[in-house]
């Protein structure tokens, strides 16, 4: 009896502080369970053109995360994250392979924690009511930018245990960009040797990613050109990073508003691309990539090009307002 | 088949489709091999016209799972308060506008001879609009913004092989910086094949 009393003063604490969370609360409680909560789901991931089902499992262990992504449909292809390693392991027939041999990754210095708390300065965040998300029940919030300048993304979370249960991404007419939606998730207690990924045994090709970086990166200032303009509350990343096209050094710099992040590459223009439009853009999903070639006072001319979850006109503004020290 | 089903369909692969039409379409897919094979004409259709390339192995969607993945509408909230151009409507509005068209065409051929200088005077108003049109782009300077989007099917393949390497990098910095449940489907889900 007296346990029973226990229980249900605490589920009553439970629900009283889920009423009581803001908007920014739920991100807030969202993230951090993210970061701390052991789950394994499936999800599905609709791009506007394609739909996939994943199976997605984190688990925090010795305060390492490790996930891993199995694609469910298809050529086989799991992503593992191990702490800052992440690799994903393809068939021999990918095409993701075949890009991986062309271009010589750079890899990243530090990571950053999403930062919720500054999300209302270019959001509207607003409860805008329950639903019911893979048999749970979720709180939907909708975190709406100020600005036409990015998407507008709807998310729900799971009452119980603060996990994200599904996301909508919408354009500024409402039109639905991307949606992912867990079909079944289940919160675990998981032991280590249930969940080690080191000494699996792999049937394709493992591509590493990143790992930590090795080599000090110039800052953004030595590099000879700077950005006239990014969307408000996009801050650049600690993750400049420095790949290579063949003999060409490309430079890499990202920026995030918490939820969305773009990146900009800059590189010599190659020759083989004098011909090539001064300008093009290519649409996957809701990601759009947009390159320009600028003839700069230094003498060669350079290749920008922006890669991000945004609108078009965003993206492109973005690349327009890269400028180049005299 | 009914026009509904295939309107609710071109929905879905256009990204417009409310929950409501979505969970309709998925239903009726389930038991219609017809509707299987629009549903890969429509993506394939909606793939040309983005400037994507078609692979000659189309995967499907697995029609139980995608049934299961979403529950039923009266379990979501509401967020479906846009104003989508229904083609309906797109139709209905489209005939109105020819027949005010169609309408105008004939009383002008109508009233012409009643009013002999009123075609040269229309001719001369296209005229100086053409010619305005072509003096303006004559005197600017070559711009090259207009070289994008509508020919990306054009592209070299340099530049989209490019384009695919960038947009892999970028989920990659993503993935290893942000990597979240909200960012990680994407990178894992990337179809390199119908990428141009």
């Amino acid at each position: 009896m007296r346990f029973a009393c226990i229980a249900l003063c605490f589920g009553l604490v439970q629900f009283a502080l889920a009423e009581e969370r803001t908007a920014e609360e739920w991100l807030q409680a969202m993230s951090k369970a993210q970061r701390e909560t052991n789950f394994v789901g499936t999800l599905s991931y609709f791009d506007g053109a394609e739909l996939t089902t994943l199976k997605y499992s984190h688990v925090i262990l010795d305060g390492q995360v490790q996930e891993r992504v199995s694609h469910l449909n298809g050529p086989k292809r799991e992503l593992k994250r191990d702490g800052a390693n992440v690799t994903i392991e393809v068939s021999q027939d990918d095409e993701l392979l075949q890009m991986r041999e062309q271009f010589e990754a750079g890899a990243i210095t530090t990571t950053f924690q999403q930062p919720f708390d500054k999300l209302g300065e270019n959001y509207d965040l607003e409860i805008t009511g329950t639903g019911r998300i893979a048999d749970r029940t979720a709180k939907c919030i909708s975190v709406v930018p100020k600005e036409p300048d990015r998407y507008a993304i709807f998310l729900w979370i799971d009452e119980e245990t603060c996990l994200l249960l599904r996301s909508e991404m919408r354009d500024e007419d409402h039109r639905l960009v991307n949606v992912l939606q867990f079909t079944d998730l289940k919160t675990k207690t998981v032991e280590p040797s249930e969940h080690a990924f080191s000494g699996e045994q792999t049937s394709g090709v493992v591509v590493d990613l990143k790992g930590v970086a090795t080599k000090e990166v110039p800052s953004i200032e030595e590099v000879g050109w700077h950005t006239d303009w990014v969307p408000k509350g996009f801050q650049r990343s600690s993750s400049d990073t420095e790949g290579s096209f063949g003999s060409d050094t490309v430079r890499n710099v990202m920026y995030s508003d918490g939820l969305v992040a773009f990146s900009i590459f800059v590189e010599p223009a190659p020759e083989s691309l004098q011909k090539a439009p001064m300008e093009s853009e290519t649409v996957s999903g809701s990601t759009v990539v947009v390159s320009r070639r600028v003839q700069h006072k230094k003498g060669d001319p350079s290749l920008v090009t922006v890669v991000g979850d945004l609108p078009k006109k965003t993206v492109w503004r973005i690349a327009r307002g890269v400028r180049f020290d005299p | 088949m009914s026009q509904t089903i295939k309107q609710s369909l071109s929905a879905c692969i256009d990204g417009e489709a409310t929950n409501e039409e979505l969970r309709r379409v998925i239903d009726e897919t389930l038991s219609n091999e017809e509707l299987k094979r629009d549903w890969a004409d429509y993506s394939s259709i909606s793939a040309v016209l983005r400037g994507d390339k078609l692979t000659v192995e189309k995967e499907l969607p697995d029609w139980n799972k995608l049934a299961a993945s979403f529950p039923d509408d009266s379990n979501i909230v509401s967020l479906q308060n846009r104003g989508r151009v229904n083609r309906r409507t797109m139709v209905r509005s489209a005939s109105v506008v020819l027949g005010l068209a169609a309408t105008l065409v004939l009383g002008i051929a109508f009233l012409s001879p009643f009013f002999p200088g009123a075609d040269d005077q229309a001719t001369n108003l296209a005229d100086s609009q053409t010619t305005s049109a072509e003096g303006i782009a004559s005197n600017d300077p070559v711009d090259v913004s207009g070289v994008r989007a509508s020919n990306v099917v054009n592209l070299p393949d340099d530049m989209q092989e490019r384009h695919m390497q960038y947009l892999l990098e970028h989920d990659k910095n993503v993935t290893v910086v942000s990597g979240t449940p909200l960012t990680i489907p994407k990178v894992v889900s990337r179809k390199a094949s119908t990428t141009p």
